[in-house]
């Protein structure tokens, strides 16, 4: 495996600090330090998981898909990008490729924002888990709507119920 | 055949190119075993421009990576159509004596190897299991290079079989055994095999069957030699019997005289004993 290794080895640093461009209005920045950890990181990821990036790679598309996330601040920017990426390298490989880039990207993005509430662990517990069994199962819905609204379906948990919250406020007052 | 022989970092840019493809440009990802898979279609690729330089392919002076794969790759789309002539060739005359591993192997795999082969991604993969053993090993062979060594045999084998008499064919076959239709075995090689017996017995082929006199002159002939020479006389007499009988020109021979070896061990281990057929 060592020319995949090597072809891993590509310059990303440039890239991923051509986003601050787009991520500056949301008070996001990366420094070159920032990106070169998120380089090396990139890199162990993927031997992790066992995939070869070619080309620009996906780092500059999760940068853009969360930069305006009610979640990610200057604080936790790197290690929430770090995170990212290693979720989005593991439900590849879950999905089986089933999944484009930008289906898994929307899926995750919208879930982050409006069921996990920043929470990366029940993203990838719970939200992922599901949607990959589902997939994994032969479920394609998520081709139509390019990876978004899909989480009713797998959604195991009763949410935020409006006509639920009405009555309830009827029985206090 | 022309090695050809490239370092990795010449190779990576096109798996890189394949992998896009493969993916539709929708993701920028592959796992391992698809990156290796596709490593591999180009170094079959590749390697298949190296076979075809000297059978008519000009390869001149140095050409990079990304050339011999382009071109090597052409030369696979060629060889599959060469494969496919070969077996539309085949196909009007074929004989199968009812066998259904032929058949299942040369009627329904043949047709779904042509069906499925994927020249760009999975040039190596040779898809079928080739159940029906031929005379030559398709060992070291592979994808579509494997498929058509492999038609190349059945052809041979189908001059052959359509030379002889079909009743006679029925005959041997049968007395070999009486379920040859179930039989994983060349069915070449059991008409052949009677057939040299009968050229060494009689020094003729007229007929299947052995009287008592050539039964008897059989084993004397086997006794007399060794299995070295014995090879070397049905060697001599199968080329004769095939030059005039089937028309046969040194490709047949080729292919036929590849399990004389086997048919000379079974002369002088099994001796007679054996010779049911």
């Amino acid at each position: 495996m060592d020319w995949m290794e090597q072809f891993q080895l590509q310059n990303l640093t440039a890239q991923i600090i051509e986003t601050n461009q787009k991520t500056e209005r949301f008070g996001l920045f990366l420094s070159k330090e920032d990106a070169q950890i998120i380089v090396e990181e990139r890199k162990n990821a993927l031997r992790e998981e066992r995939r070869v990036e070619f080309g620009t790679g996906v780092i500059s598309k999760i940068i853009l898909e969360f930069c305006d996330s009610a979640y990610v601040n200057q604080d936790n920017y790197v290690g929430s990008l770090i995170r990212l990426q290693q979720i989005f390298y593991l439900f590849k490989n879950e999905m089986m490729d089933e999944i484009t880039d930008d289906e898994l990207l929307h899926f995750m993005k919208e879930q982050f924002e409006g069921i996990c509430y920043g929470d990366f662990e029940y993203l990838e517990g719970t939200c992922l888990a599901n949607f990959a069994k589902a997939i994994r199962a032969g479920y394609q819905g998520y081709k139509n709507t390019d990876g978004y609204g899909q989480y009713g379906e797998f959604d195991d948990v009763k949410r935020w119920d409006y006509d639920l919250y009405l009555e309830a406020l009827k029985e206090l007052f | 055949m022309k090695d050809m022989h490239f370092e990795a970092e010449e190779l990576v840019p096109i798996v890189a190119e394949l992998s896009v493809k493969m993916t539709g440009y929708e993701s920028s990802s592959i796992t391992y075993e698809k990156a290796q898979q596709l490593m591999e279609a180009v170094l079959y690729c590749i390697q298949e421009l190296g076979m075809s330089a000297g059978e008519g392919v000009l390869l001149e002076g140095d050409i990079s990576a990304q050339v011999a794969y382009a071109r090597g790759y052409e030369c696979v789309i060629q060889k599959i159509r060469a494969a496919l002539e070969l077996y539309h060739s085949i196909l009007p005359s074929f004989l199968s004596f009812g066998n259904r591993c032929l058949e299942e192997t040369f009627l329904k795999g043949m047709p779904a190897f042509f069906q499925w082969y994927d020249p760009k991604f999975r040039p190596q993969d040779t898809i079928l299991t080739l159940d029906y053993p031929v005379l030559k090993t398709m060992q070291g062979l592979s994808g579509v290079d494997a498929i058509y060594e492999y038609l190349r045999c059945i052809r041979q084998e189908q001059i052959f079989l359509n030379a002889v008499d079909s009743d006679a064919v029925l005959w041997i076959l049968n007395r070999y055994s009486a379920e040859h239709v179930d039989i994983i075995e060349n069915l070449s090689q059991i008409v052949f095999s009677n057939i040299v017996r009968h050229l060494l017995a009689e020094g003729s082929y007229t007929q299947p069957e052995f009287s008592e006199q050539s039964f008897s002159d059989l084993g004397q002939i086997v006794s007399r030699y060794s299995k070295m020479e014995l090879e070397l006389i049905l060697r001599e007499k199968a080329a004769i019997f095939l030059r005039t009988c089937c028309g046969a020109g040194n490709e047949l021979t080729d292919y036929l005289s590849l399990c004389i070896s086997d048919i000379a061990t079974g002369l002088k281990l099994g001796g007679l004993l054996n010779l049911r057929y």
